[in-house]
């Protein structure tokens, strides 16, 4: 009897019009959104279990509240097709609408602020600006000591982030994508300039088309196609705790803190809070230091947390571009190797998104403008995508 | 086995549950750990590892000493924020 939900691994093929190496939320969006389209003959290379990388490890959160009209835009676009993802899938992710706080202290500026919220109006989200007074009333748990205001998204959301790993697989193996957990992508051979075939662990396989999803390791996937991506492996620790009756309705972030928080339907509290200036060597270990660091934070930020216990820790590896946002578009220098990578700690949400518009550019040539402003070559054009309403600034680091 | 023969006693888990989990293609340790949520309770499989690795090996026809265990994460056992802060316990939390 085949699996109901997640597809057996095929066998496989000599040859796929499209390779796609990373079998995380952005590879199989990319992978579902190909076959929709009509363009099945399509692979999907994931070294370990499907979603083992970011996809599985992050806050699984939508906010459409950015700083960067591109950013803003991408992801209200991708806040769309997450209402129907479900539907449109066959497959219940459990996307519910919490609204969110962004909290804004000292690092963001009030001006920019404002600014982001006409940006955001101009678009069509219905953010506003919540006053201390009023965040202290909306969130009476929340200790705004240091506090500006907010920034509140009625319209963001949480979701579970492995279901919809296991959505896309399913939607996409059932229009005839094969999906190949546990099949890691070892070498890439040349002919000219373009990737002729992939060699994987299971076999080489024939392309057209290679497609980098391969977030925290895209630039090891890019160097094997003796291509370079300008990324950053960076980790990012979170923490669970116990589950308890329900004190937290929206997702809370701050800032200030690098902080954010949720507690799940089922009552665990998920949330993190990155130590500024301090990344240490990228891995999925955890350590006592983050998890202090989250711990002491939290218990600050939410003062009645602290009698909550924490159950475990994890750790995940985003990959950082220098102005945080994520890469799209062709390699000159190797025609046919196409990026979908560099999305850091946001490529969840924005994943509906990229991989609707990926598939696309893909079929047609035609880069939505929606997608467009994330073309890696913005580098050399200098139209860099900083934004001061990230929670997790990592590329300041790189920034110096 | 019975049906309501439990595997995981934090989250209820059966061993009908993980038949189910393996029959809709969770075969994999770190699929149905997500899947079913086992090795996610307040045990963090300290108790229930080695039954449902043995139940997921037997399901599956694989070798148990081949099968991927879960990292068990810190903290052991659960810690209080406060503690991890070191700002001790609220008396009314």
């Amino acid at each position: 009897m085949t699996p109901s939900v997640l597809p057996p691994s095929p066998e496989l093929k000599r040859s796929y019009e499209v390779v796609i190496v990373g079998g995380g939320v952005h590879g199989l969006s990319l992978a579902y959104n190909l076959a929709r389209a009509g363009r099945s003959d399509v692979a999907v290379f994931e070294r370990s279990y499907i979603g083992a990388g970011a996809s599985g490890r992050n806050l699984s959160l939508i906010r459409s509240s950015w700083q960067q009209r591109a950013w803003a835009a991408l992801v209200w676009y991708a806040r769309g097709l997450w209402s129907t993802i479900s539907v449109e899938l066959g497959y219940n992710v459990m996307f519910t609408e919490r609204g969110s706080y962004l909290c804004i202290g000292q690092r963001a500026s009030l001006p920019a602020v404002e600014a982001a919220l006409a940006t955001q109006a101009e678009i069509g989200i219905p953010t506003r600006f919540v006053s201390v007074d009023e965040l202290r009333r909306r969130l009476p748990q929340l200790d705004t000591t240091g506090m500006a205001g907010a920034v509140h998204d009625p319209t963001a959301g949480v979701s579970r982030h492995d279901a919809l790993v296991w959505a896309y697989a399913r939607a996409a193996a059932r229009l005839g994508v094969h999906v190949h957990p546990q099949t890691a992508v070892t070498g890439m051979e040349l002919a000219g300039e373009r990737v002729a075939r992939v060699r994987t662990s299971r076999g080489d396989v024939a392309t057209d088309i290679v497609v980098n999803c391969a977030g925290s390791e895209s630039a090891e996937v890019a160097a094997l196609a003796g291509a370079s991506v300008p990324t950053r492996k960076l980790t990012l620790e979170m923490f669970v705790t116990e589950p308890y009756a329900a004190f937290l309705t929206p997702i809370v972030s701050v800032i200030d803190d690098q902080a954010y928080i949720m507690q799940t339907s089922r009552g665990e509290f998920v949330g993190g809070a990155e130590p500024v200036g301090h990344f240490g060597r990228p891995g999925l270990a955890t350590s006592y230091a983050a998890l202090r660091q989250s711990a002491a934070t939290m218990a600050r930020l939410f003062p009645r947390l602290r009698g909550v216990n924490v159950l475990r820790a994890w750790a995940g590896l985003i990959d950082m571009t220098p102005d945080g946002a994520g890469l799209v578009g062709e390699l000159e220098e190797r025609p046919g190797f196409f990026l979908d990578c560099g999305w850091g700690g946001e490529g969840y949400m924005v994943a509906p998104a990229t991989g609707r518009l990926g598939a696309e550019y893909l079929n047609t040539g035609t880069l939505d403008e929606r997608l467009a402003p994330f073309h890696h070559s913005r580098f050399e054009t200098g139209d860099l995508l900083d934004d001061s309403l990230l929670v997790v600034d990592a590329a300041g680091e790189t920034r110096g | 086995m019975a049906d309501k023969a439990f595997v995981c006693l934090c989250l209820d888990i059966t061993a009908d549950d993980l038949e189910r989990a393996v029959a809709e293609g969770f075969t994999d340790s770190e699929t149905l750990k997500r899947y079913t949520a086992c090795f996610m309770g307040p045990c963090q499989g300290k108790a229930c590892m080695d039954t449902v690795l043995a139940r997921l090996a037997a399901l599956t026809g694989s070798d148990i000493e081949r099968l991927r265990r879960p990292t068990l994460r810190p903290p052991a056992h659960p810690v209080s924020m406060g503690l991890l802060a070191g700002l001790g316990e609220l008396d009314d939390a």
